[in-house]
């Protein structure tokens, strides 16, 4: 596992009060964890742009439903901002 | 506490950063946009926060030709907010306002932009009831947001997504001005500001630059200095008092602060001196102690890393500032501290300098001298009793209210209750003066009389006068009371708490005797004292010491 899916794998246990994620994180998508439903979905997503310090635009904010979409999304530097 | 949520658009609910309001706190978020359903006043409801942006209840003004249309909306809005305090008086409302719109430079250049104007008008009609409302708070998010930049505080991906205006670092800022707020509503605000004085008040060091090379009114860091006291002198004339602690000898402060014409703090303005080389903890524990004012009152700036470390270390309830690398910012950082401010002032706030400085000088002297009664005596102490009167009953409530140390029932009496107490029993207040000035009405005291016995319902006394024994002279006063009531028996309640050890004290030190089994019920019942009370007894007999001050 690396660096990047390590933090994810923090962000995902804050954002939804969990103790452990299951093992296949990879595959994981909305609506396997409890409180991962559309709101939770953006809470998350705005958790790992403060995580990650990168940022979103509306177009890919919306799609992002998945870890396999959010890890693609994460490595891509367009992505990358300067964060305050 | 619990605290209820309301907003015109979306919030974060579930980030952690909300328990930074306060940390007790519990909250309930309303469904967004929903004023008025009352299903969340099922649980009881602290504090309620109305956060509103006008964007989200009025139309492009711009486009619509029918702008008092508008206006009736706000006016609506107003009224549902006269309506919730009218209702619940229990609860404490924040209003959060913004009506923030992208600027448009060209568009405003001639005239007043319309969502300007009606937040001018929903403005002027909010501070109405504001004012008349004690539980009821505005904050103006446009200025907390313009401070950070708007441009990272609103997020137009957020509102499309999901209905929430704010970025995350929007609402991070908004919870921390929110929790200003509340820490104010619930806790009383900072007294004392701790000054150093090298590099802190001016720039140099007195002992090596000598007073003629003191940066301070020049150009650059100099003007900033200067700023800096001009902050300092506003702080004092809301009343808060300031004292310096500072390693040096004290004559050259002194001199400094009297001499040298670009200073704008003046010896005058100073409450306390701890001009010395002892540690700094140690002097403001004695300022503590000498204003009777606790640690928590206390703030302290300093420029020297390690002094504000040892303060930190030792006397963990001040708050001890962490100045601006830059001093060009620190008249701005004071000025934005919020520790001192508070939301309103009475005409006592501004005479504490003067109280506070005629105390420490009493004290100053009253240590120099090794006779201290002789020099008591020598003072010209003159209590006078006077009558519970409407000029009067004002202050008779404040002191129910401020006064902690020296109070033996801390009963928190409203103007009502004492109008009735005066009435039904007897009650007095003593005034003061001597050489120190006038220190006016320092003490309230209330009798009850029955079956030839008088208990003390209340009685309490200023602490900025202690040090006089005057509370043996009010003790003499009740006993003569008494005996001209032909009362054999006189009982003191008294109920202890957290800071009333002076009161406890001076029992002690007078040999009151406590009351138990079946005399107490029976005192409490003929009295209807509280069940958490104590009662002494005064022997009429004892005889009481220290009067010969005030023959």
């Amino acid at each position: 596992m690396n660096n990047i899916e390590k933090k994810l794998i923090e962000t995902l246990k804050k954002t939804f009060k969990i103790n452990k994620i299951p093992t296949n994180f990879k595959k994981l998508q909305m609506g396997d964890i409890k409180k991962w439903d559309s709101l939770g979905n953006y809470q998350l997503l705005i958790a790992i742009e403060k995580q990650f310090k990168i940022r979103f635009e509306t177009s890919i904010f919306t799609e992002l439903k998945s870890i396999k979409e959010i890890l693609k999304a994460i490595k891509n530097e367009k992505n990358f901002i300067i964060w305050r | 506490m619990n605290i209820l949520i309301r907003s015109s658009s979306f919030l974060f609910p579930d980030f952690d950063i909300w328990k930074n309001i306060h940390k007790n706190a519990k909250f309930v978020f309303a469904e967004y946009s929903d004023f008025h359903s009352n299903k969340y006043y099922k649980k009881k409801v602290d504090s309620e926060v109305l956060v509103i942006f006008f964007k989200d209840i009025i139309e492009d003004l711009d486009a619509i030709p029918n702008k008092n249309i508008e206006k009736k909306k706000i006016n609506k809005l107003i009224s549902l907010i006269e309506n919730k305090l009218k209702k619940n008086k229990e609860i404490n409302f924040i209003l959060c306002i913004s009506n923030y719109e992208h600027s448009n430079v060209v568009n405003d250049a001639k005239f007043e932009n319309n969502l300007n104007k009606l937040k001018n008008f929903f403005l002027q009609k909010i501070y109405n009831l504001s004012k008349k409302n004690p539980n009821f708070y505005v904050v103006d998010m446009d200025k907390i947001f313009s401070e950070e930049g708007y441009k990272s505080c609103f997020d137009n991906r957020n509102y499309y997504s999901f209905r929430c205006r704010l970025s995350l670092f929007g609402q991070e800022i908004l919870i921390k001005n929110l929790s200003k707020v509340f820490k104010r509503i619930y806790n009383s605000n900072k007294k004392v500001l701790l000054l150093d004085c090298d590099n802190t008040l001016w720039g140099g060091v007195i002992a090596e630059d000598g007073i003629e090379n003191l940066q301070i009114g020049q150009d650059g860091v100099g003007l900033a200095y200067q700023d800096f006291q001009k902050v300092i002198i506003k702080l004092k004339a809301k009343g808060i008092i300031l004292a310096l602690v500072s390693k040096n000898n004290e004559k050259d402060v002194k001199n400094v602060l009297e001499k040298h014409k670009s200073m704008i703090i003046k010896n005058k303005d100073i409450s306390a001196y701890k001009v010395n080389w002892s540690e700094k903890s140690k002097n403001i524990k004695k300022i503590s102690e000498d204003l009777f004012l606790g640690l928590d009152s206390f703030v302290f700036w300093d420029d020297n890393p390690i002094e504000r470390e040892k303060v930190r270390l030792k006397l963990k309830n001040v708050d001890v500032i962490e100045p601006d690398k830059d001093i060009a910012n620190w008249p701005a950082q004071l000025l934005k501290y919020s520790g001192f401010s508070k939301f309103s002032s009475s005409k006592e706030d501004f005479k504490k300098t003067t109280q506070y400085k005629m105390r420490s000088k009493f004290l100053e002297k009253k240590e120099e001298f090794k006779d201290e009664i002789a020099y008591l005596k020598k003072i010209n102490i003159k209590p006078n009793i006077i009558k519970i009167m409407p000029e009067n009953i004002n202050r008779a409530e404040q002191m129910c209210t401020k006064t902690n140390q020296f109070n033996f029932t801390t009963k928190r009496y409203k103007i009502n209750d004492i109008k009735n107490l005066n009435k039904n029993s007897l009650a007095f207040l003593v005034e003061l003066k001597d050489d120190y000035g006038e220190h006016g009405i320092i003490s309230l005291v209330i009798l009850k009389v029955a079956n030839y016995t008088l208990i003390v319902d209340t009685f309490l006394m200023s602490c900025r006068i202690m040090g006089r024994y005057l509370e043996n002279w009010i003790l003499n006063s009740i006993k003569k009371i008494a005996l001209s009531k032909k009362c054999t028996n006189v009982f003191f309640e008294f109920t202890e708490t957290q800071k009333n050890q002076v009161a406890m004290t001076f029992i002690k030190e007078n040999n009151f005797k406590i009351i138990k089994s079946n005399k107490l019920l029976n005192i409490k019942n003929i009295f209807n004292v509280s069940k958490k009370s104590k009662i002494y007894e005064y022997d009429l007999k004892k005889k009481i010491n220290f009067l010969e001050i005030y023959e």
